[in-house]
């Protein structure tokens, strides 16, 4: 199972005639196309959903609902999420330490998002700026937007 | 390098057990023992499709009472080091009720036969399994949590109906409870992945799901899910939501907000 961290899902959704940011569109749409075909599941964390509900209005909220419910894996926040984030974020504390260092400032949004990728089953997530496997010990491997290929020329074109 | 080999030493009261008074089924018994409660305790789980990853061979058998000689995965070490600890400290509330579970049922095997196990290498110290030192099967405190499941359902029927979901998350078959309508569903749904709203219950030491009953089953559309069609969707359904926002900016400034707090 594949995860989506909030920028990728932003590139996922976003038409933008900017050539870098219109690249990064093509790349994540061309990967959804290769997850569908290969019926690998793809799963949004509550905490990558609620980053991305915050641009939209309440009551477009539900609009999307619909189509993301037929199509991606949610998962609850649950018990284990919450254990799993303190794990990693004792971890996280404990390796700062060991090294000479004092308890790291780290970001709990980005752990919430590790810890409910980990507790789903998930084996990679697709995140430009997240070093999720380094933050994770290596339990998640990490792939960036700009490491996917290209989709060949013409698929995807509307983005333009 | 780390010690990789852990040895089991099976006695019994007058010390005559020797690998030739053995047989081959209580040896490959008493190793699968161990097997299954490291693998319970590692928590590796194999993708779809492999092979479940070798993590504790037989390498060797030797004399001087009956001793089994088991090579560990280098992935299987810290799990290992974990359960000797808790039989040495008799203290298994870190292990998962599955790992805690299949030791008890070793602690019985040797017992029912007047034989004890001593666990050495892999940590120092040497680890004792007996009628003397059981190890109790585990207490089940419980806590109930609202969940969603994900899984292939395999099978569904009954008298009292049941569902076998293949989870996502563990690769394990869990025999869910249902009510008739949720089995009927089901039942249109064989062989495809499925999401289901429920109630679990957890193992409130290790947050293990023992049970779930299905209440509701999800819009999921399973292997016919088409995350490409739902991003062109709501990506037509955002137009201007995203205009001029750089993704890597947004995120950052929402998290970083958080730390500032």
């Amino acid at each position: 199972m594949i995860c989506l961290d909030t920028n990728a899902l932003i590139w996922a959704v976003e038409f933008n005639s900017d050539p870098a940011v219109s690249d990064q569109c093509k790349r994540i749409r061309h990967y959804l196309e290769r997850l569908r075909d290969e019926q690998t599941p793809v799963m949004i964390p509550v905490p990558v959903l609620f980053e991305f509900l915050c641009k939209y209005p309440r009551e477009r909220h539900e609009v999307h609902q619909a189509a993301r419910a037929d199509a991606f894996v949610l998962f609850d926040a649950t018990p284990q999420v919450a254990s799993e984030a303190a794990a990693l974020f004792q971890a996280g504390n404990a390796a700062a330490m060991s090294s000479g260092g004092q308890p790291k400032q780290q970001r709990k949004m980005d752990l919430l998002v590790a810890a409910s990728a980990i507790v789903a089953g998930v084996t990679e997530i697709v995140s430009e700026d997240r070093d999720y496997s380094q933050m994770t010990g290596g339990r998640l491997t990490w792939k960036k937007v700009s490491s996917l290929p290209l989709p060949p020329a013409g698929l995807f074109d509307q983005a333009e | 390098m780390a010690d990789r080999t852990l040895e089991v030493r099976l006695r019994n009261e007058d010390d005559t057990l020797r690998p030739e008074t053995l047989r081959i089924r209580d040896l490959t018994e008493i190793a699968s023992y161990v097997e299954d409660a490291v693998a319970a305790a590692t928590g590796i789980r194999p993708e779809y499709g492999e092979d479940t990853p070798v993590l504790v061979s037989l390498t060797g058998i030797e004399g001087g009472s009956a001793r089994l000689l088991l090579t560990l995965a280098t992935s299987a070490l810290a799990a290992t080091v974990g359960i000797k600890q808790a039989l040495v400290t008799r203290d298994y509330s870190r292990l998962p009720m599955r790992c805690q579970k299949k030791l008890s049922e070793m602690s019985g095997y040797l017992s029912a036969r007047g034989w004890q196990a001593e666990l050495a290498g892999v940590s120092p110290g040497r680890a004792l399994i007996s009628a003397a030192h059981p190890v109790p099967a585990p207490e089940r405190r419980t806590i109930k949590s609202v969940t969603t499941i994900y899984g292939d359902c395999v099978r569904v029927g009954g008298e009292t109906p049941k569902a076998g979901v293949r989870l996502v998350t563990t690769r394990r078959i869990l025999n869910i409870d249902v009510d008739p309508d949720l089995a009927r569903i089901l039942g249109t749904r064989l062989y495809d992945r499925v999401g289901i709203r429920g109630t679990a219950t957890l193992d409130a030491a290790t947050l293990e799901m023992m049970a779930f009953r299905g209440e509701a089953i999800l819009p999921y559309r399973g292997k016919a899910a088409d995350p490409l069609a739902a991003v062109l969707k709501i990506a037509e359904a955002s137009a201007g939501v995203w205009e001029g926002t750089d993704p890597l900016e947004y995120v950052r400034q929402l998290r970083e907000d958080e730390e500032a707090s």
